[in-house]
């Protein structure tokens, strides 16, 4: 589009921290009406609280937000719909107890004179979208019997409702069919001429330069370019999500390449639920293998699975023996361990003593009941906290009193102590200072050293140079490509994750 | 290691002084040797309902018990008939109220972890049972009474204010404090309640654990109705039913999170007394029964106003 | 390729186990009473004295779609029930202005319940809870000592007949009718998206606090009317039957499956159908306790048994509705969670 076209959305500087994150730093945007702009950004860019910013799940810290010349103060969803923006979750907020029709219209209801929702004007709205979308749904089913990639349609229709200015669609294609995704892009391209605007949030290239005509990049919490794609190729969004050139791929160190014998853990065809299909790996002795990729490609799932947490089928052999793993405690029992990045949810006892986080895994293999000695205890915690450097007033204050990167020093203490043949870590860094995570990283690289395999997933490809000698990148549930040897370099690490590596050669074809 | 006394157990302690202060202005009596130790026996029986409680409470996953009532009321009326008022009789009374808790206990915690029935609703379901076990057990009409031993041991005074059950609780309350601050079971319990997926991930036993713990608290509740047994002399069906509310409440104001997790017993002694001070005001300024459970429940929404604000469950 | 091959769901489906359960019971209800179970008059007083009930369980089950609990609703119906009888009784009211002055104090608590719940963010099990305590004094203060008098056109119509079909019926009928028509309107569809997502209610714009806060209110007016209907069936006043409602109208709602999806009407059926159960299950009981003791005169047992018995049978209907939706669940691949851990 050309300037002078009014601006329907105008962000300017926005700023968001969730406490010690810096999610957004100063992010920008303006759109004109009846624009489709793509919105771009690696893991952990902020183009997913943008939009909730946008959207009013999550109150900006600063900058400016105008809607049509008209400043907004978002603090709920309820004032950004009122106002014309509307959104698609990632999630879905679909009401899973209500038909598809209901949630369609819910909240805001056509209603009677008399009072009672209008279900016939409901009803029309929804098998209208239905015939639009494509829907492949009856308007009185309940959502949550619904397919996810019909459920998707239906969340679009519902933030169509209101007849917003403004769409967001936060990666709303990721679980749609190709077909679904035409019929729906269709259908958009149709309101977007009669006054509609459009954010896109995706990172299937391929849809972008479908449907989009312009592009802006986060990176780190900031907006670092705005770009036409007609005259950008997707080299330049990746250098710019990434700040890497794709070009020129350069020759790194060739590894020591470990055969399947020497193997000590190998997964053979290995489908987790809807989330993982066929993948098939081997981590040799004292071998760190990394896992990349974007997040929720499956690879989280995976772990899991491995772990016990999560129903798998397939066959894992384990030091030469066949096993089937099937919880946590079995797990640990048969000598796997696992970290989790998110140590909010699924890694730290916040409320505890520092020692009682490191110690945990142990006390829970004891016999009951026992009584353990407060001094060993200590002692015990003491010479681990030593040998991480953790900062803390002592083995005996709860977790929640360190930094996050102390914490996760405190998770990885735990393993330290209990020396696992395998350790399975997901995205172990996430959010840890750059001083904690070397610290962290170095100190994994020694425990290896004594024979333990490490696999390694993460969502900061630097690291996974530095730390895996062989990488694997999953790509929607898939294992898309490993990399080792002269491939494993962040060019084409950066391109594979992102997809493009590969579409690349579908498109030459 | 250093034990800091929890800040909120200084403000509760803080509470007690000035209740005791406002007592005695009332009534100079208030201080008086035999009322201070009528006060702390009425706290011991809370208290020891309440240990039940706060190692449910503990456990997190919105662990409740409301059977304590009824466990309890069954063990006083067990205990009532198996003494008979005969001292050979006061160790099998006793081992047969702390089974018959257990089974109960252990009860709750098959419908909860397997059934996946909700605490709440399953220990709700569990007390009207009791109801009719105790009816049929006694056909309306409980006989027998404490051995003279059991007497002896709740009234006779250590000291002037200090009777032979307080003491008794204070030998509980630190067996409590070793459990649930040595044992790998009191660990393995906090590390649940703190966070439960952690927990998961990190070998604990969870179901097990879930499952020794209601049976813990049915086993402690029945003990608690033996001393109720003891000290009042005459039991009657559902006696404890009166306990079942407080026993939560003082288990939140004593600074347990609901969620779980985070904790102590000795904030729930100091909330046992604090309630306990607070009844016996209300007796003295002769408050009758309706004044006192609206001074109760008003109290208690008050307390948990405070106490109990859950996070907006937002994205 | 066909549309979704869930196509329609029929909304009575969902909430089975209740079904399942009180046809159960009825067939053995039947067995064990012979035909007399259909004649009017005992049929009738099945209805009349579990009326009460029935109406318990509709505003628990408001209070349970919202996503919450309410402890506190056999304590309204008791204050209820005390001020109908004082109002009318000691100062003389009319019956209709004191009734509802009954209803608004009831609704009253509701509303004060909901604002708790909703602003103070205290959790719904303690906060009903403790005003349930509360109420239980208040009652008290009004109604010290039971007594009081319903006038007997009340009582007599209440467990008589209106047009040779006995009243309950067409009581229940009319509360049924009122609570499926609430589903016409919005907030019953908030009320329903709160309960089944708070998050996602919250991201389509939905003000969550104030549907909490009317859902509470609105339990507290059905509630009010239980309180109503029990002034009319014991003709009298007495604070200490509350008690037992609120845990019998969690069981009768629990039963009627609620834990499941479904639309309003199914859980209007759902609950009912398990408020039906747990009247035929004490039915059941009394009867074959009856036969007991006619056949084997020698065999005294006492009433005592027949609680525990429908106690049992109640637990077993809680387990099995439990069990029995969560399976349902299974089938229909909602427990797939993201990060399932599986234990």
């Amino acid at each position: 589009m050309d300037g002078g076209g009014t601006h329907v959305l105008k962000v300017t500087g926005l700023v968001k921290n969730f406490g010690a994150v810096h999610a957004l730093k100063d992010a920008s945007l303006s759109i004109e009406i009846g624009e489709i702009r793509a919105l771009l950004g690696a893991n952990g860019s902020g183009k997913s609280t943008f939009v909730k910013v946008l959207s009013g799940i999550n109150k900006k810290d600063g900058g400016s937000i105008q809607l049509e010349g008209k400043e907004l103060n978002i603090t709920s969803p309820i004032t950004s719909i009122q106002n014309g923006i509307a959104m698609a979750y990632q999630d879905l907020s679909l009401i899973p107890r209500l038909s598809v029709a209901e949630n369609m219209v819910i909240g805001y209801e056509p209603i009677k004179k008399n009072g009672t929702i209008d279900r016939k004007s409901m009803l029309n709205y929804a098998e209208k979208m239905i015939e639009e979308l494509g829907i492949r749904a009856y308007p009185d089913v309940m959502t949550e019997n619904i397919d996810l990639s019909n459920k998707g349609l239906i969340e679009i229709a519902k933030a169509l409702y209101m007849n917003p200015k403004l769409l967001i669609m936060d990666e709303i294609t990721a679980s749609m069919h190709h077909d679904q995704v035409e019929r729906l892009f269709a259908y958009l391209r149709k309101r977007v001429m009669g006054g509609l605007s459009i954010i896109f949030v995706s990172h299937r290239f391929e849809e972008v330069y479908d449907f989009c005509t312009t592009a802006t990049i986060l990176r780190e919490g900031i907006s670092v370019a705005d770009l036409k794609l007609l005259n950008s190729t997707p080299d330049e969004l990746v250098y710019h999500m990434t700040g890497k050139k794709t070009a020129g791929i350069q020759h790194e160190n060739v590894s020591n390449e470990v055969s399947d014998s020497e193997a000590r853990l190998l997964v053979d065809q290995m489908n987790v639920l809807s989330f993982a299909k066929n993948i098939s790996i081997y981590v040799g002795k004292g071998e760190v293998v990394g896992i990349a990729g974007l997040q929720g490609q499956g690879q989280g799932e995976f772990l899991r699975a491995l772990f016990g947490a999560i129903s798998y089928n397939g066959n894992i052999v384990l030091d030469g023996a066949n096993i089937r793993i099937k919880s946590p405690s079995d797990a640990i029992r048969k000598g796997i361990g696992f970290i989790s990045g998110d140590r909010e949810k699924e890694g730290i006892f916040s409320t505890r003593a520092v020692s009682e986080n490191i110690l945990i895994t142990e006390t829970a293999l004891r016999k009951l009941p026992i009584m353990l000695s407060v001094r060993k205890e200590r002692e015990k915690a003491e010479q681990i906290m030593k040998e991480l450097n953790v900062v803390a007033a002592g083995a005996g204050v709860p977790a929640n009193s360190l930094s996050g990167g102390n914490q996760q020093k405190l998770i990885v203490g735990r393993w330290l102590y209990r020396k696992p043949k395998v350790l399975l870590l997901d995205d172990p860094t996430k959010g840890v200072d750059v001083n904690s995570r070397n610290e962290i990283n170095s100190l994994l690289k020694n425990m290896t050293k004594t024979g333990m395999s490490i696999l390694y997933s993460s969502s900061d490809n630097e690291e996974l140079l530095r730390v895996a000698e062989r990488i694997y990148v999953f790509y929607e549930g898939k294992i898309i490509k490993e990399l080792k040897g002269k491939d494993k370099n962040s060019e084409l690490l950066a391109a594979t994750m992102l997809g493009v590596d590969k579409e690349a050669k579908d498109g030459k074809e | 290691m250093k034990k800091k006394i929890p800040q909120q157990t200084i403000i509760l302690v803080g509470i007690i002084v000035v209740l005791l202060i406002l007592g005695s202005i009332i009534n100079p009596q208030f201080m008086a040797s035999m009322n201070v130790a009528n006060i702390l026996t009425m706290s011991a029986l809370l208290g020891f309902i309440a240990i039940g409680q706060t190692f449910v409470v503990l456990s997190g996953d919105n662990g409740l018990d409301l059977s304590v009532g009824g466990v309890m009321s069954l063990g006083a009326i067990l205990a009532t008939t198996y003494m008979s008022g005969q001292n050979k009789n006061f160790l099998l009374a006793m081992l047969i109220v702390l089974v018959s808790g257990a089974i109960f206990g252990f009860l709750n915690s098959i419908g909860i972890v397997y059934a996946k029935v909700p605490a709440m609703v399953m220990t709700l379901a569990m007390a009207n049972v009791l109801t009719s076990i105790q009816q049929i057990f006694t056909g309306g009409y409980p006989k027998g009474g404490p051995s003279p031993i059991a007497s002896a041991i709740t009234t006779t005074r250590i000291l002037p204010f200090l009777p032979g059950i307080v003491v008794l609780w204070i030998v509980m309350i630190g067996v409590v404090h070793l459990i649930l601050t040595r044992s790998s079971y009191g660990k393995q319990l906090y590390a649940m309640g703190a966070n439960k997926n952690a927990a998961l991930l990190t070998g604990v036993k969870v179901r097990k654990i879930k499952i020794i713990t209601y049976t813990l608290c049915g086993m402690m509740s029945a003990f608690a109705g033996f001393w109720l047994c003891a000290y009042n002399g005459v039991v009657y069906v559902n006696a404890g039913s009166s306990y079942i509310m407080p026993s939560v409440a003082v288990v939140v104001i004593g600074g347990t999170s609901l969620a779980g997790g985070k904790g102590s017993y000795s904030g729930t002694v100091a909330g046992a007394v604090i309630l306990t001070i607070i009844n016996s005001l209300l007796v003295m300024v002769n408050t009758n029964e309706a004044g006192r459970f609206m001074m109760n429940g008003f109290l208690l929404i008050i307390l948990l106003a405070i106490y109990t604000k859950q996070p907006k469950n937002r994205q | 390729m066909g549309k979704n091959s869930l196509k329609h769901n029929p909304s009575w489906s969902v909430g089975i186990s209740g079904y399942v359960l009180l046809l159960g019971a009825v067939l053995i209800n039947i067995l064990i009473q012979g035909f007399g179970f259909f004649r009017v008059t005992s049929f009738g007083s099945l209805l009349s004295s579990n009326l009460p009930l029935i109406l318990a369980a509709y505003a628990q089950m408001i209070v349970m779609l919202s996503g919450g609990i309410d402890i506190s609703i056999g304590n309204i119906m008791a204050l209820v029930n005390a001020v109908a009888i004082v109002l009318a009784n000691a100062y003389g009211m009319p019956i209709g202005v004191s009734w509802t002055i009954a209803v608004a104090i009831g609704t009253g608590v509701g509303l004060l319940n909901g604002l708790i719940i909703a602003y103070l963010r205290v959790p719904p099990l303690l906060v009903t809870f403790a005003m349930a305590t509360f109420i239980k004094g208040v009652a008290l203060v009004v109604l010290p000592k039971p007594g009081g008098t319903v006038p007997k056109v009340i009582y007599r119509t209440y467990t008589g007949t209106i047009l040779g079909v006995p009243t309950a019926i067409w009581l229940i009928l009319i509360s049924t009718v009122i609570l499926l028509l609430l589903s016409k309107f919005k907030l019953s569809k908030s009320i329903s998206a709160i309960g089944s997502s708070e998050r996602n209610a919250f991201a389509s714009g939905i003000k969550v606090e104030k549907t909490k806060v009317l859902a509470y209110t609105l339990g507290g007016l059905v509630a009010s009317f239980a309180g109503l209907s029990l002034t009319a069936l014991t003709a009298s006043g007495d604070v200490r039957i509350g008690g037992a409602f609120a845990l019998q109208s969690i069981a009768a709602v629990t039963i009627g499956g609620t834990l499941g999806a479904g639309k309003w009407s199914s859980y209007v059926y759902g609950a009912i159908s398990g408020s039906l159960f747990l009247a035929v299950v004490s039915n059941i009981v009394f009867f074959a306790f009856n036969i007991l003791a006619t056949n084997y005169p020698g065999m005294q047992i006492s009433t005592y048994y027949q609680q525990l018995l429908s106690n049992f049978i109640i637990i077993f209907g809680l387990a099995s509705a439990v069990l029995m939706d969560r399976q349902n669940h299974q089938k229909t691949g909602k427990d797939k969670s993201k990060r399932g851990i599986a234990l």
